[in-house]
């Protein structure tokens, strides 16, 4: 029996729904509301006749030339006074760096004229080593946020009196603290982690300054299980540095790592050097968890486990290895034989595996340490001795502080860098919420940068500013030290919040010169040469500076008295031997509903819930933009919803699109009730729910569009709903939940069912076995296997011999090309955010992707697969093959599914079938093989998508730039390119398309032309690498590779000629520009 | 009027500053004589945005400065001087009380440190400031600089006019012969007894001509019919194109006298040209680089220079700037308005083609040095840059780039029989070169 893969991109193209079948036939939704965006009824019943329209024609057009003869006049305003690093038109780039306390990366910002328009990711620096995702590169847009806080402000009698001077609120702030502070009382001084040797010297001079000052440091996604079960066991209360590109074998159980889990813009960086098959071995992905995950998507075996199966598989696997521990019942037959796989595997490279967890349960913590341990890996593929310092945040301090809040014990409070009120679990400890405990404060000062939850239950605002407008410098890692500079004076009568700490202590002194005197005190650099040079690197190793290093230091022992944390684990923690048996025995699974919270590699923690970029960036497994769901499995949705038929009768209930809206849940835990609607995912554990934090921000209302929806969206509605309450009081990101259905419905804007590839082999894929193995992968039957077509005289032919064109002249000068690996490919998103910031790609909102209309140039298809044999494939084309999804889809079953991702962006066919259907020859190639679009001669006839086999052509179907609000009041909500201030982030270089234009992928020829004209100016040919586009630039795998396909050296006219390497939908003879690499498995059997 | 005329002449001086400053440096190594010469040469080059000679700029007035100054330490004045022009900082933090105290006589305004100057040139420097300047230097003498507008040339009359004059005339000649004809011919009727002709109407006439000339009469229709349509053609094609738009400034800056008369180059003020897409507007402080000294214009006297000042804030009496700390206002905008205006979808490059390709400034841009007010001198249309594009031979020579794509294209364009290496050979019509 022969086996064969399908792809499919959702349920409903599995089992071929009709909607779906009726709706892949379209390029373009159908059903073009025009009277709703003609949202005057009179301009509908309009009484305008035939005679009258042309009467109008004809003025207008004579109206219109002779406004035309008039010269417009155009100002040209000089600086008075240039600085001397800026011209006009000639971009600068600064080092600096991105932490908020959740992300870090070394970046470059690239600014035009003063004002930042792009960010990079800084090649100097050895922790990310360029590395920069989705979260920090949109970063930039929420400078020109028009929402931020402007100005101090102080809520007097209940109203917020804005605008207020900053020495006003700095001496009410300074008198209210030392009184506060002579009165015995405790001011605390609430931060995310810092890791900013300057930021704590500032705090500890306000303690200085205030007796009674603590600083607690909290992190609203927090990762204190690691550091209490390294303070346990290594007597360090630290992460260790991991090192994925060393290890043959990992293991995730739960962490998502190449998504959020701690440092991830780092671990892809290192995932993606040993994903490349062509080295002597690649690594074995092994993952365990909950929902589909970013990371569990790139697995080569991966398993379900309930969220309170975490421990009892990480004790499965650490007597599998060899640990004395017993197991606690619980787990599938299916996650137990790939456990005992994964197992057999890590012992036989012991000492070159990783084994990591993403609960924040230190006693599952701890088996992981035990099994690491037992594998050697410490000291080879984990460090725990330069440890990294981007967590800090310690729940027990916190909920130790909530609690004396609460009792009325603490006197002011600043609270810095975190949004407690919003992002803290509906309970703490034994007590209430944050909210409840943080009024009990006499003195609450905010120094977030806007009104948000946190700020509007505080006395004062101070705003702060936003890291582009600020001095600060890191220390992610032992040795390792990292500044950031401002690329931007201030927008707004801001101040950076550890200025306003260390002006309320009596210290007058700019951050800026402060980070500057502490790094020379210090002795870290020394002189003014020095210190430029780590500021114009923006990174600075110094191994040999003890003096400026945060320590590592040993957690507070938690008052037991006040918080009682109900870990499994407390009672071994606390005694000096570390009993793994008690540990491990206290893991318990029921069969009742958990819920795991988790984040989303476009949202991140909540803060930058306001960024429209990463509001429509499409989720990488689910493609839903604009909102936060309950992913639960397929099979659970149809027995929660009774949902009876089978095929595709039944699976028109789980079908999502625009006229399909998503059924709603309410879910229940800590005593709050979400209503979630339900996102169906293939991959769920049985019985769990998976639900995204960083949603539901009160700052998000107004921006969903309301009042376009004739209801459908309830007025000043959040985006998503806000899932931290459900965290549990010992901050597991899990919860046991009580669901209920209802007969509500929510409409969710997807683009997984658009631009489909109608069911032909678009992506390949081979086991690592196979492509070691195979000399000829193009040859009949091989991997890469190249299809052949028959010629008239029934001659069997290569695609590129038969041609209907004339050959375009491709070989004078360049032919810029890509080759994509969808090997090292792990779907994140970067580029897509990377290229909307490059390219000025406009956001159009949820109910616009609800009609198929974003506008990225770049999308990534994500293509799920099982294993089907014949008899299947012909059940599964008889619309009836729901049964089959059960084998492929059952956790028990060896037969998981497998996800592919594949960045399809134009392909720059030389061949295009687009450009022989122009009508006014808006798209023609050029000779260095770029499909050119040249948007002011396009009429907008749309010919060109139609005609595009790959669905890249993107038409503009609003004035999405327009300034004009009143006409077009719904963009203004959620494009950048509509205010003045938001305007600031456009590119120059690249024009801004107005409406009824088609646009797509550029291949950024505005840097191939800068690139270009560099060369030529200083006299040399084109480098390989030193053009490159904003994908290839911002992927941290390197999976997207441009260059010069006629430069024989260069990297991608190699690469296109490896035996991996094929070109999509080879048969049509389009000749594409855009070479993909095979997606080559770790796996034993073929898949 | 001698202040005015000296003034003139160390403006043009200004223009060949780098020439010269290149010129000296060569030079000046191989005399090791003390030239006043030669000094002067690198005073011009190097000082006078600072110094006069008999008028405090920045700094003060150095004529008679050998005798005045206390050596002190140095020795002797001129050692003095060497040492100071080579760096002034470094004297001052000696000690050197004279130094010290000409600093603080001049507002502790920082003198540049001249540390790049040969002894041979400090010594040709010191020795100009002995002898102070000579009259007989390359500017003009008293009287002979001419400061008003260069004539530009009368617009041609375009062939069409003359021809519709021309035709115009011989319609009223036929007209007249014709009515002289018939008058000859009702004299000679009368005279035979016949009867006299009734004096048609022009447009009767016109019809009875036409009908007897159909063949002569449709080719003038065509004719006249496709003038007509040339007209109406050239008439809509002209929207959006303002060649020769001359628009008013802000400050009636005289483009003739600061490029032509004084000879300054282009790129001096529009230095962005080399480096950028734009060539920049220059900002108020390149206009300060003289005009701290030059306060005088030689057609509107103080009345436009003025203007520069109020923008930003410098007061002429008292050489400083009037604001609070004492730097450029940063207030005020200069609204120059934009001469050469492409649309918004159109990207041009003056490096590419100022750099790479040696295009000169005028090509485009016209005799801007012969120009008192700035015009536009080319239509800007897609037309004539394509031209220019099919037209120009790609400056190759001695750039790397080149080396390869030459070679291929020659190879392309083999079978092409005088095979130019133009611009449209390599990409330089395609539509993604300048839209995107």
């Amino acid at each position: 029996m022969t086996e064969t893969k399908k792809y499919w991109k959702g349920l409903d193209e599995l089992t071929a729904a009709p909607q779906f079948v009726e709706q892949s036939q379209k390029e373009f939704a159908e059903h073009v509301p025009v009277d709703k965006f003609l949202s005057d009824s009179e301009a509908t019943e309009s009484k305008t006749h035939r005679r009258d329209f042309l009467k109008y024609l004809g003025f207008s057009i004579t109206a219109a030339s002779l406004a035309a003869c008039e010269t417009p006049v155009v100002k040209a305003i000089p600086y008075l006074n240039k600085p001397e690093e800026i011209t006009p038109g000639v971009a600068n780039y600064y080092a600096s760096t991105y932490f908020d306390g959740y992300d870090f990366a070394g970046i470059v910002v690239k600014t035009r004229e003063g004002r930042p328009i792009h960010i990079k990711g800084n090649k100097h620096s050895q922790i990310t080593g360029g590395a920069v995702n989705a979260r920090v590169n949109s970063s930039v847009l929420e400078l020109y946020d028009a929402k931020r806080g402007k100005a101090p402000a102080k809520k007097v009698a209940g109203t917020w009196k804005k605008g207020l001077e900053w020495s006003t609120v700095d001496k009410e702030i300074s008198s209210q603290l030392s009184a506060v502070s002579a009165a015995g009382g405790k001011i605390v001084v609430l931060t995310g982690t810092l890791m900013s040797p300057s930021s704590e010297k500032a705090i500890a001079e306000l303690a200085a300054k205030y007796p009674g000052t603590e600083h607690v440091v909290y992190d609203p996604i927090s990762s204190a299980g690691i550091l209490r079960a390294n303070a346990a066991m290594f007597s360090k209360s630290a992460i260790p540095a991991y090192s994925f590109d060393k290890a043959k074998v990992i293991v995730s159980i739960s962490a998502d790592f190449l998504g959020g889990w701690l440092n991830s813009n780092q671990y892809a960086a290192q995932y993606g050097i040993t994903r490349k098959p062509d080295g002597e071995w690649m690594s074995k992905h092994y993952q365990f968890e909950t929902k589909l995950s970013l990371t569990g998507s790139n697995a080569d075996v991966r398993a379900t486990i309930k969220p309170s199966e975490n421990g009892i598989a990480a004790a499965y696997l650490l007597k599998a290895v060899g640990g004395s521990v017993s197991v606690p019942a619980g787990l599938s037959e299916g996650a137990k034989k790939k456990l005992n796989k994964a197992a057999a595997e890590l012992k036989a490279a012991a000492g070159h595996s990783l084994v990591v967890a993403g609960s924040n349960d230190s006693g599952v913590q701890l088996l992981v340490n035990a099994i690491n341990k037992q594998l050697g890996n410490y000291g080879n593929t984990i460090d725990i001795e330069s440890a990294l310092h981007i967590r800090k945040g310690n729940d027990v301090d916190f909920a130790a502080m909530v609690s004396q809040m609460a009792s009325g014990s603490v006197g002011a409070v600043l609270i810095a860098g975190v949004n407690p009120v919003y992002s803290s679990p509906a309970k703490i400890g034994d007590k209430g919420d944050f909210k409840t405990a943080l009024s009990k404060v006499k003195l609450k000062v905010y120094l977030g940068d806007r009104l948000d939850e946190t700020g509007a239950e505080c006395d004062y605002i101070c705003p702060d500013n936003h890291y582009l407008e600020s001095w600060n410098d890191y220390n992610p890692a032992k040795g390792h030290y990292n500044i950031a500079q401002p690329a931007i004076n201030k927008l707004f009568s801001t101040r950076q919040w550890q200025e306003s700490v260390l002006t309320w202590s009596g210290n007058s002194t700019s951050f800026g010169d402060y980070v500057q005197s502490h790094w020379s005190t210090a002795g870290l650099v020394s002189g003014a040469a020095a210190w430029n040079e780590a500021v114009q690197h923006g990174v600075y190793i110094g191994h040999a500076a003890p003096a400026i290093v945060v320590d590592d230091k040993a957690p507070k022992k938690a008052d037991a008295a006040n918080v009682e944390m109900a870990m499994a684990s407390a009672a071994a923690m606390t005694s000096n031997e570390i009993d793994l048996n008690k540990i491990a025995s206290g893991f318990k699974t029921s069969d009742k509903w958990e819920v795991e919270l988790y984040v989303k590699a476009g949202m991140g923690d909540g803060r930058h819930a306001l960024n429209p970029w990463l509001q429509e960036l499409p989720d990488p497994i689910t493609k839903v933009t604009w909102d936060n769901y309950a992913t639960m499995n397929p099979e659970d949705v149809k027995e929660l919803f009774n949902i009876k038929g089978e095929g595709y009768e039944g699976h028109n209930e789980l079908y999502l699109g625009e006229k399909y809206p998503a059924k709603v849940i309410t879910v229940t835990a800590n005593g709050v009730t979400l209503e979630l609607p339900v996102y169906p995912l293939p991959g769920q554990a049985r019985k769990t729910i998976s639900v995204a934090l960083g949603y539901g921000r009160s700052i998000t209302s107004g921006i969903a569009r309301e009042e376009w929806q004739g209801g459908l969206y309830k007025e000043g509605a959040l985006i998503g709903v806000n899932a931290f309450p459900l965290i549990s009081k010992d901050f597991l990101f899990s919860n046991t939940v009580d669901i209920a259905t209802t007969t509500t419905t929510y409409p969710i804007a997807t683009t997984q069912t658009h631009h489909t590839m109608m069911g032909r082999k678009i992506v390949n894929e081979t086991t690592f076995h196979t492509f070691k193995n195979t000399a000829d992968a193009k040859a009949p039957g091989a991997y890469n296997e190249q299809e052949l077509l028959t010629d008239t005289y029934g001659k069997k032919k290569k695609p590129e011999e038969l041609d209907l064109w004339e050959d375009q002249g491709i070989g004078l000068g360049h032919r810029w090309g890509m080759v994509i690996d969808l090997s090292t490919c792990i779907g994140c998103g970067a580029c897509a955010t990377a290229c909307q910031s490059e390219n000025n790609v406009p956001v159009v909102g949820k109910d616009e992707v609800r009609r198929s209309r974003e506008m990225h140039w770049i999308r990534i298809d994500r293509y799920f697969s099982s294993h089907v044999n014949d008899e299947k494939v012909t059940e599964l084309d008889q619309l009836n093959s729901i049964a089959e999804y059960h084998t492929a889809e059952v956790p028990d079953s060896d037969d998981n599914l497998q996800v592919v991702y594949q960045p399809v962006m134009c392909q720059h066919c030389n061949h295009a079938p687009c450009e022989t259907v122009c009508p006014v020859a808006a798209t023609t190639h050029s000779q260095e093989g770029l499909n050119q679009m040249a948007y002011n001669r396009c009429i907008g006839t749309r010919y060109c998508a139609n005609n595009c086999p790959f669905k890249v052509r993107r038409f503009n179907w609003f004035q999405y730039d327009s300034l004009n609000l009143t006409q077009y009041p719904d963009f203004n909500k959620i494009n950048p390119a509509h205010d003045d201030l938001g305007r600031m982030v456009l590119n120059p270089d690249v024009v801004v398309r107005s409406r009824g234009v088609i646009e797509k992928c550029s291949m950024c020829v505005q840097r191939i032309q800068h690139g270009k004209l560099e060369a030529k100016k200083a006299g040399h040919a084109v480098e390989d690498g030193s053009i490159e586009t904003a994908c290839a630039e911002a992927c941290p795998t390197h999976a997207i590779q441009f260059g010069d396909l006629n430069d024989v050296n260069s990297y991608v006219s190699k690469a296109s000629k490896e035996q991996r390497s094929y070109t999509m939908l080879d048969e049509v003879g389009v000749k594409p520009n855009v070479y993909y690499q095979t997606k080559v498995r770790n796996i034993e059997q073929e898949a | 009027m001698k202040l005015y005329k000296r003034t003139m002449r160390k403006i043009s001086s200004i223009s060949s500053l780098l020439f010269l400053l290149a010129f000296t440096l060569f030079f000046a190594s191989n005399s090791f004589a003390q030239d006043a010469k030669a000094g002067e040469k690198i005073f011009k080059a190097n000082c006078t945005a600072c110094h006069a000679w008999d008028k405090k700029v920045l700094g003060p007035a150095l004529q008679g400065v050998p005798e005045r100054v206390q050596a002190g330490a140095y020795g002797d004045a001129d050692s003095w001087l060497k040492a100071w022009i080579k760096d002034n900082a470094k004297v001052r933090a000696s000690g050197d009380a004279y130094g010290n105290a000409v600093f603080a006589a001049n507002g502790n305004s920082v003198m540049n440190a001249f540390g790049f100057l040969s002894d041979a040139q400090l010594n040709d420097v010191v020795a100009y400031l002995h002898v102070g300047p000579t009259t007989d230097n390359n500017g003009p003498k008293p009287g002979e600089f001419d400061c008003s507008p260069a004539q530009e040339a009368e617009a041609d009359y375009s062939d069409l006019y003359l021809l519709l004059i021309i035709i115009g005339i011989a319609t009223l000649i036929i007209v007249i012969f014709s009515g002289v004809n018939r008058s000859m011919r009702n004299v000679n009727n009368l005279k035979q007894g016949l009867s006299v002709e009734e004096g048609t109407s022009f447009w009767d006439a016109t019809g009875k001509w036409i009908k007897s000339h159909k063949k002569l009469s449709s080719i003038i229709g065509l004719f006249l019919v496709l003038t007509l349509a040339k007209i109406g053609w050239d008439a809509l094609a002209g929207i959006g194109v303002y060649e020769g738009y001359a628009p008013k400034q802000p400050i009636a800056f005289p483009h003739d006298l600061h490029a032509g008369k004084n000879e300054i180059d282009c790129k001096y003020c529009h230095s962005a040209a080399r480096t950028s897409k734009t060539s920049g507007i220059p900002s108020a402080n390149v206009c300060m680089n003289c005009h701290k000294a030059v306060q005088d214009g030689c057609r509107t006297g103080k009345t436009e220079i003025q203007k520069l000042y109020d923008y930003i804030g410098w007061n002429p009496d008292s050489m400083k700037y009037m604001t609070a700390d004492g730097k450029m206002r940063t207030d005020t905008v200069i609204e120059w308005v934009k001469v050469h205006n492409l649309p918004d979808f159109v990207y041009f490059n003056h490096s590419q083609h100022v750099e790479v390709g040696k295009v000169a400034c005028q090509k485009c841009h016209g005799e801007v040095e012969k120009m008192q007010e700035v015009k536009q001198f080319s239509e800007l249309t897609m037309g004539w840059c394509v031209n220019c594009h099919r037209e120009t031979e790609v400056n190759f020579a001695g750039n790397d780039y080149y080396l390869k794509i030459h070679e291929d294209a020659k190879k392309e364009f083999k079978h092409k029989k005088d095979f130019k290496f133009t611009v449209d050979k390599i990409g330089g019509l395609e539509c993604a070169k300048c839209h995107y």
